[in-house]
């Protein structure tokens, strides 16, 4: 049982103190009466109150007063204020001036049963108010020692910045001071032995040789420890960008060709045909791969084989360099990628060491390609090392590029756009001609964009993405977008271009995207352009006008293609025949009256054709004509407009054609 | 000697300019050498040099502003400029304002003499600087 709580009731009338007393008694509270104000306040002090249950009515001090006095001394002191019914205004006025409750009292006493409930509430309340107050002080004491510590955590990462500044300052202030002495050594030597300070001696001639071999080796090593501190320091930025291996490689073994032909080495490398190409920095992995062949040159003793070699595998691009030299001892092997190994001396090897610090370079530089590297050996008979590296991809080239030129609006303040183009039916192309002649055909349209844009934007770059698209990057703002767009829309839907010596025109779909108008990053820029491209091939309806009047194909190319259709027009039947052999239509509007074929023949061989046969047809027939003339067995299903028409009425027609067309289908 | 192209080289690295220097001599061409900007844009005022030979990192007056100077001076393009650049992507830097070519120290002085002869061949014939 918890402790009594000790109540003060300021109550004059013996009766109802009395009651009062007894009701909260019994309920785990010990009541001290007065019977004034005056009594009570001097009663304060005497005891450890916890609430006060006043009485607003008083002999001598109003109750309302009695509380102001009492949470003068005692601010925050829980009291309860018992008013007569129908006294609600003076209470409220009570609870204002810092009551926590008041309580009616009832005629027969009702109230006393609710009392005890209602004064532990008040204390209650009191309570979590305290508790609520104390925690808000702890809290701000935390805020204040959080916000002392990220002070001092600020502090610390400037003084690292500092720090890593200097040091950087330091690497390239040592570099540039180590290695001009060693430059003006290896001139003065080279000037020297090329006996343009006068004649050399063979011996003179040979010991200056020895002078260069060790600037060289220092100069090395120099390389290395830099190439090192930069790496640890993340200081190494990579150049990345399509590296194809082939060259590449020719490029290190004509390096290293003297030093494997003087150990009587065949130096040879396996390169497909076509060779892969990396996403990575050129320098980077030419640098790892002089470090591979060298030390694959390096410890092999006499004749022997290095070969490099390229393979493609599906996620990445695996090269290797195998030598038959003397291999690495087992217990070498784990730590060959550590710093400052060195491989088990081995005699007739005397000028093989480094600084330790080749293979843990070129294990960096591989890694931070987001590849890795490992070897394999067998002591005796030789070693194969081996890195991967990820293969290219065009969209992340791309990507890059988008996000330079993103950069460079941001800096300059200024607006950057991409402009794409698809191709409409190039996928049909594709599956026509097969994949070369598409690649040849693409090269001609991007020669083609590549003339007419420069002629317009500033910094321009074309790429393809996925084959079908073409993609401009410009710093111009939406309209000079929209500009470019219409330009070269007008350009490529005009030039005929040829595939497998067959005469093309190809129509396009164009939009734009521009930042920070319409999308502020990269990858914002893209999908913006890629969704709009989607809704423009969704939207188009393929249209084939067959006419041999030019003002008729004119006329409905233009209409059409005001109601967004794609139009597409033929003068003759065996033009359209040719046409559609190259892609595919929706509908296609067919004019009887053509001299050399007329449209019933030609509509014979439509469905005749396999290809051609579910394309919905509606027969242009002249006024007057019996429609089923010729048409042999198939006289039900055609659809036909007779001339002249409204447009209104030809439009209703193809939707109307195209529908049916479509639940034939499902 | 007359007749001779003169080289103007520029490199606070006395020693190295001096290297150069012998060298360039050694295949007939008229050498003098300046040890910063500011002293490379008076000699080249005072002995109009057929081509300049420029490092990029100089006290007083660095390659740049010195290519600047030179530019002014002369005229973009007049007098042929070859950089010496620590690192080759310093050069598109040095592009905008018209270098003719450029080297990546440490370089191959052969390397420097072909580009050398192929500058002067390319004024020879005619054809207007890159």
């Amino acid at each position: 049982m918890a402790d009594p709580i000790a109540v003060l009731l300021f109550e004059d009338d013996e009766g109802q103190a009395l009651l009062t007393k007894e009701a909260l008694a019994s309920e785990g509270f010990v009541v001290d009466v007065c019977r004034t104000g005056r009594e009570g306040l001097e009663r304060l002090f005497t005891k450890d109150y916890q609430a006060y249950l006043i009485d607003i009515k008083l002999p001598d001090i109003q109750g309302v007063e009695v509380l102001r006095r009492i949470n003068t001394v005692k601010p925050g002191a829980v009291c309860l204020i018992v008013t007569g019914h129908g006294d609600e205004v003076a209470a409220v006025e009570a609870m204002k001036v810092g009551a926590s409750d008041y309580i009616v009292k009832s005629p027969y006493m009702g109230h006393l049963a609710a009392l005890p409930l209602r004064v532990r509430e008040a204390l209650e309340r009191y309570r979590l108010r305290v508790e609520r107050e104390q925690l808000q002080t702890e809290l701000w004491e935390h805020a204040r020692l959080l916000e002392e510590r990220n002070a001092e955590l600020r502090r610390a990462n400037e003084e690292l910045k500092r720090v890593d500044q200097l040091k950087s300052d330091l690497v390239s202030m040592v570099s540039h001071e180590l290695r001009t002495p060693l430059a003006t050594i290896r001139e003065f030597t080279g000037i020297i032995t090329d006996a343009i300070a006068g004649p050399v001696t063979p011996q003179q001639t040979e010991y200056l040789g020895i002078i260069k071999t060790n600037v060289d080796r220092l100069a090395r090593i120099i390389d290395d420890l830099l190439d090192m501190a930069k790496i640890e320091s993340g200081r190494v930025i990579l150049n990345k960008g399509f590296v194809e291996t082939g060259p590449l490689i020719a490029h290190v073994l004509q390096s290293l060709r003297p030093l494997a032909q003087v150990k009587q080495i065949e130096l040879t490398a396996e390169v497909p045909h076509a060779s892969p190409g990396v996403f990575a920095d050129a320098d980077k992995i030419t640098q790892v791969l002089l470090n591979l062949t060298s030390n694959a040159i390096k410890f092999t003793t006499g004749p022997g084989r290095v070969v490099i070699r390229v393979q493609e595998q599906e996620n990445d691009i695996l090269v290797t360099v195998e030598d038959t030299g003397i291999g690495i001892a087992p217990e070498d092997l784990p730590k060959l990628f550590e710093k400052f190994q060195q491989f088990k001396r081995v005699p007739g090897f005397a000028g093989s060491r480094g600084t330790g610090l080749g293979l843990v370079i070129s294990k960096r530089l591989v890694e931070l390609h987001g590849g890795r590297i490992w070897a394999a050996s067998e002591e005796g008979k030789g070693s194969i090392f081996s890195f991967i590296l990820p293969k290219y991809h065009l969209e992340e080239v791309f990507l890059e590029y988008v996000k330079s030129g993103i950069e460079e609006a941001k800096r300059k303040q200024g607006r950057f756009s991409l402009v794409v183009f698809s191709i409409v039916n190039f996928h049909e192309l594709k599956a026509l001609y097969g994949l070369e002649e598409s690649a040849k055909f693409l090269r001609e349209v991007e020669a083609l964009l590549k003339e007419t844009v420069r002629r317009s934007a500033g910094d321009i770059v074309i790429r393809w993405q996925r084959g079908e698209m073409v993609v401009i990057l410009a710093e111009v703002d939406k309209a000079g977008a929209q500009i470019i767009a219409g330009r070269v829309k007008q350009a490529i839907e005009k030039h005929v271009f040829q595939i497998a010596g067959t005469a093309f025109s190809i129509p396009i779909v164009v939009t734009a995207a521009t930042y920070p108008d319409e999308a502020m990053n990269e990858r914002e820029l893209f999908a913006l352009c890629e969704n709009r491209l989607s809704q423009a091939h969704v939207a188009r309806t393929k249209i084939l006008v067959v006419d041999d009047e030019p003002k008729i194909r004119r006329f409905l190319k233009e209409a059409l293609e005001l109601r967004d259709y794609e139009v597409l027009a033929a003068a003759s039947g065996p033009e359209a025949l040719e046409q559609l052999k190259h892609q595919t239509v929706d509908v296609i509007l067919l004019d009887v009256m053509m001299p050399v074929m007329d449209g019933y023949e030609v509509y014979h061989l439509l469905k005749e054709d396999q290809k051609t046969r579910g394309v919905p047809v509606i027969i242009v027939t002249a006024k007057g004509e019996r429609k089923d003339r010729q048409l042999g067995m198939d006289t039900t299903h055609y659809n036909y407009i007779t001339k002249p028409f409204q447009l209104e009425d030809l439009l209703a027609k193809i939707q109307e054609v195209l529908k049916d067309a479509k639940l034939a289908k499902s | 000697m007359a007749g001779a192209k003169k080289i103007l080289v520029a490199d606070d690295e006395q020693q190295l300019a001096l290297a150069i220097k012998i060298r360039l001599q050694s295949k007939g061409y008229d050498v003098v050498t300046a040890k910063d900007g500011k002293e490379a844009v008076e000699l080249a005022l005072q002995q109009r040099p057929d081509l300049v030979i420029l490092d990029v990192v100089m006290p007083v007056m660095d390659g740049y502003s010195c290519l600047r100077e030179l530019n002014t001076r002369f005229g973009r393009g007049k007098i042929p400029v070859i950089i010496l650049t620590a690192r080759d992507r310093m050069k598109d830097l040095f592009e905008l304002e018209g270098i003719e070519d450029y080297v990546v120290k440490p370089f191959d002085h052969e390397d420097l003499l072909v580009r050398i002869e192929r500058i002067f061949k390319r004024r020879e014939q005619g054809q207007a600087p890159k």
